[in-house]
């Protein structure tokens, strides 16, 4: 949240002592309704708190209103922070349709970690303080994804991505046949239904190791022998041909799957472009971990 | 997360000095009376306080407070005005700490002030180490906290 008051983007020192100032007095107003007047100080802890909020809120202003930090210096901090919150509240609105379109779309695979999340997500629509602290998580989002959203999003921010993300992941998985998805996972464990893991992952990564393999994808199996074909294929490809490999694989796995949203077959990409480094620590173990 | 900057603004410097020049104006009916080297002290003292007890002002502190509370004390004179300020606004920033959320700013504060003149006898020692804990314990004792 220091950034925000960082001297960038043509922000000089002066500048950005001015907004410091404007934010301060804005921090006394969030600080004093926090305390309900009762309190001149908070821990410091609430005070980051405060700040990260402010920070998040002024920075949903600027973007609504295609505006920069300098333009701050010239607003009023007060009207900048209202206005913050009313994107806040548009994006609440936005979350919580987009929620009700992930919990249509889960797809027939149990997950106690899917339901849990999403579950959690909806109550916290009703805890959401939009007016003290709008840049925390008001949820519980245990259920991990394939490509995580970054830390820097915040409050309903974060949560907008998250499930635009897992609606990605869902139509991806829905591609794949579900009792062949249910057959993979249970080999990868047989409780995957209560643990933290990835409903997506797997079928994703057999699909790219059999397309490379120049195999049909749908079985989702790997045999023994095809993770050591790939172990061959793979330790025998430099950084860059591995990238290249796991780049085509992926397109090639989108266009099996017929993904018609440009979305969907970049997060695919975007995924498998990130297993390069587990496929070249597993190699020397068989690729076991990474290709079941 | 990033470290906060507890650096205080210059207008947050400014607006203590000035709202101390004003207390002047009432602890003068009880002989008392800051210099600008004593405002100078008290409000580095105050930055320093807060820093080592983990909080944060975003306005004002609250000196002004406790010179209207203490200034009428018969414990505190002209010799001790100012270490007895530093030491009550020393001991008013951690234990706002220790009671945060059970009271105000100015229960505590009054708390203090009854203590100071009262069991405390004028002893800061007395105040923070018996009155102020004793009184603390007894909150967090309310809202079903125990300290171990």
């Amino acid at each position: 949240m220091t950034e925000f008051l960082s001297v960038s983007d043509g922000l000089s020192a002066e500048e950005a002592v001015l907004l410091h100032e404007k934010l301060w007095a804005l921090l006394r107003k969030t600080s004093e309704e926090y305390t309900l007047g009762k309190s001149s100080s908070v821990s410091s802890a609430d005070a980051q708190r405060l700040l990260a909020s402010a920070c998040f809120v002024l920075s949903e202003h600027l973007k609504y209103s295609c505006k920069t930090r300098r333009d701050l210096l010239s607003e009023d901090i007060f009207e900048a922070f209202e206005h913050g919150k009313k994107c806040v509240l548009k994006c609440c609105d936005e979350t919580r349709e987009l929620w009700k379109s992930a919990c249509l779309s889960v797809p027939k695979i149990p997950s106690v970690s899917v339901n849990e999340t999403l579950k959690s997500i909806g109550e916290g629509f009703y805890c959401y303080n939009i007016d003290t602290f709008p840049s925390d998580v008001p949820c519980s989002i245990t259920y991990p994804l394939m490509n995580a959203v970054p830390e820097s999003e915040l409050g309903m921010e974060y949560v907008r991505e998250y499930l635009r993300r897992l609606m990605l992941e869902n139509y991806i998985l829905s591609r794949f046949g579900p009792a062949k998805v249910r057959q993979l996972l249970i080999r990868v464990s047989p409780f995957y239904r209560e643990l933290l893991i990835n409903l997506c992952e797997a079928p994703v990564q057999n699909a790219v190791g059999l397309v490379v393999l120049g195999k049909d994808i749908f079985g989702l199996r790997i045999s023994a022998e095809e993770r050591k074909e790939l172990a061959e294929i793979f330790s025998a490809a430099s950084d860059g041909e591995l990238s290249a490999l796991l780049d085509s694989g992926a397109r090639k796995v989108s266009d099996s799957l017929g993904l018609e949203s440009d979305g969907a077959r970049d997060y695919l990409c975007r995924f498998a472009a990130s297993l390069g480094p587990r496929i070249k620590v597993s190699i020397d173990n068989g690729m076991r971990g990474v290709f079941i | 997360m990033e470290d906060f900057s507890i650096v205080p603004m210059a207008s947050q410097i400014d607006e203590v000095r000035v709202e101390l020049l004003a207390c002047n104006e009432i602890s003068k009916k009880s002989g008392l009376a800051l210099t600008e080297k004593d405002m100078a002290q008290l409000v580095d003292a105050r930055f320093k306080a807060l820093e080592r007890t983990g909080r944060v002002e975003f306005g004002g502190g609250v000196l002004k407070e406790l010179v209207q509370a203490f200034h009428g004390s018969k414990y505190v004179n002209a010799e001790n005005y100012r270490d007895i300020l530093e030491e009550l606004q020393d001991a008013f920033y951690y234990f706002r700490g220790e009671c945060d959320g059970l009271i105000s700013d100015k229960e505590l504060i009054a708390f203090m002030r009854k203590a100071f003149d009262g069991e405390a006898h004028g002893e800061i020692e007395y105040l923070v180490g018996t009155s102020l804990e004793r009184f603390c314990m007894k909150l967090r004792g309310k809202r079903g906290d125990y300290l171990d």
